[in-house]
């Protein structure tokens, strides 16, 4: 089965790129290409991380963010049949990202990018119910273009991400302390996974105009969990932005996105399995073609283990682009 | 590339009757041979010092580290259009993965150490195939593609030990990798030598079987890692 996806997936890349290499001209393609911004069809976009733009651009983005939950009520937590904690608290979440895109050609780019994200309960309570989370991974992806009129755009590719998932589950590893009354190399404190996943996304913009325009994207994907067990599935997500320059109007030079992004998950002991919701909103500066920066924030809806609503955080966090 | 399309797509459909990968990858070679030696492509040499290792689950308190290795093989390019050209290429690689174990504080001042208790080292048939992407002088290239690997031996032993335990039964045949690289090639027609740093990372978990009992219980081991590659092209034409 894993053989036959991998051969599809490279199927589906050989095909993407044999369509571009057939419509390239035969003549040697000028590839040194001029900074454009996020910019096409005379809208200048306000890209909201971690949804990237369909776009060709070498550019280099660093973001970070800080949340937290608002007042969940986290389960009883039993340990030898005894309630010890009917905790009430908050779960904080730490995320930061690096990335750089290449243009290779007009037509095709190729990034990388870092990713660390970090979840842990901001008391004892909640720090014993929920533990500590970290995901460090990097992604490795390929971008082309696949269609470009006057107003729209539309790219695909491959992404593979590769990372770590380790979880520090603390009223686990009570209970198993408790039970065999000795540490156990069976009942690790920190308990680390790797996992892969393949993803081909398929992302569009359509330019309404020079004050407007739309873009998102849906992706389909071949993950592995984030716990041992469980076989790999399949996930998809999809997203869409819509996005404002106020500059042409007010000749301010202020852009503004509002968001929505579904993206299941791998399976997790921790983050429990479904969906993560999120609704995003976005000011930032639009005045040069050069650089990007922009403040945002973001409204989550996540699932998490033994906690039978989903949990609301909100984060906040700032995102600069150079491009080249 | 028509003919590797349809041969690709043969290849998925016939994949999905369950033939053996084997026959899968041969039809595919097949293809873009055919296709290659009818078109008269550039034909090479290629040699690697590559530091690509096992990753992955490994024992507590240890961790992989790939050792530098090496490699070496033939290739043919073939232009696609006049900055795209096919590569396909018949390798065989040498690979060594160290566990390191890290000792606790010691010594004055005191600080962690590491040190390796066992290596495992495996041999592999690599067939990459990928494109070159060559800039407007033609001199730098992008290159990116899939690598199979196919394991012709595996392994270990344990650090100052003569004893070699094999690792064949552990170990699966057959891997694929993503590559992506960038290289230089410099032009004294008809020949062409070339630098290529290129990234691969294995998209299979190569772990098959139960491993010994050191390795944790459904461990992911993948291959990855860096490879620095030296080589001469000549333009049949």
């Amino acid at each position: 089965m894993n053989r036959f996806l991998t051969l599809s997936l490279l199927c589906y890349l050989s095909c993407l790129l044999q369509m571009q290499a057939q419509s390239v001209t035969t003549e040697v393609e000028e590839t040194r290409l001029t900074p454009q911004g996020p910019v096409f069809a005379g809208h200048t976009y306000s890209p909201i991380a971690p949804l990237d733009l369909p776009l060709i651009r070498t550019t280099t983005q660093m973001n970070i963010g800080v949340g937290q939950t608002t007042g969940i009520r986290l389960p009883v937590i039993n340990i030898a049949d005894k309630v010890v904690l009917a905790p009430v608290g908050n779960l904080a979440v730490a995320t930061g990202l690096l990335r750089h895109e290449q243009a290779i050609k007009s037509w095709m780019s190729v990034y990388m990018e870092f990713v660390g994200v970090g979840r842990l309960g901001t008391n004892v309570s909640s720090l014993l119910a929920q533990g500590v989370n970290t995901s460090m991974y990097y992604q490795l992806g390929w971008k082309i273009k696949v269609l470009e009129t006057e107003k729209l755009y539309f790219s695909s590719g491959l992404e593979l991400r590769d990372g770590v998932y380790s979880t520090i589950d603390l009223q686990r590893w009570a209970k198993g302390l408790i039970d065999s009354g000795y540490v156990s190399v069976n009942n690790p404190l920190i308990d680390t996974k790797p996992a892969l996943a393949v993803t081909v996304p398929i992302r569009g913009m359509w330019t309404l105009s020079d004050v407007m325009g739309l873009y998102g994207g849906i992706t389909v994907g071949f993950a592995e969990s984030y716990v041992r067990g469980p076989e790999p599935r399949i996930q998809v997500g999809a997203h869409a932005i819509l996005s404002t320059n106020w500059n042409p109007v007010l000749k301010v030079p202020i852009g503004t996105s509002i968001g929505f992004a579904y993206s299941e998950l791998p399976e997790s002991g921790q983050t429990g399995s479904g969906a993560v919701k999120n609704l995003y909103l976005r000011i930032g500066y639009t005045g040069e073609r050069a650089f990007s920066l922009g403040v945002q924030t973001m409204l989550q809806y996540a699932p998490i283990a033994d906690v039978t609503k989903d949990v609301t955080f909100i984060t906040a966090g700032v995102d600069i682009r150079f491009y080249f | 590339m028509v003919v590797d399309g349809l041969v690709v797509v043969r290849c998925v459909v016939v994949g999905l009757f369950d033939m053996r990968i084997s026959t899968v990858i041969f039809l595919l070679l097949t293809g873009i041979l055919a296709q290659n030696l009818q078109a008269q492509p550039d034909v090479g040499v290629v040699g690697a010092l590559h530091s690509v290792g096992m990753s992955g689950d490994a024992p507590n308190d240890a961790a992989w580290s790939s050792s530098f290795r090496y490699g070496g093989g033939v290739f043919a390019e073939q232009a696609i259009t006049a900055d795209i050209h096919g590569v396909l290429g018949l390798q065989w690689e040498n690979r060594s993965t160290a566990l390191e174990y890290t000792l606790p504080l010691s010594g004055f001042p005191p600080r962690d150490t590491t040190v390796d208790s066992a290596r495992v080292h495996t041999n592999h048939l690599t067939i990459p195939m990928g494109l070159r992407i060559y800039g407007g002088s033609m001199h730098w290239f992008f290159s990116t593609g899939t690598t199979v690997q196919i394991l012709q031996s595996a392994s270990y032993d344990t650090v100052g030990s003569a004893v070699a335990i094999p690792l064949e039964n552990v170990l699966r045949k057959f891997d694929v990798a993503l590559y992506i690289g960038a290289g230089y090639q410099f032009q004294f027609h008809p020949f062409y030598p070339f630098v290529e740093l290129r990234y691969q990372q294995g998209l299979i978990n190569v772990i098959e079987n139960k491993p010994p009992s050191v390795i944790q219980e459904s461990p992911v081991i993948r291959m990855s890692g860096l490879s620095a590659m030296i080589g001469l092209a000549w333009r049949i034409l």
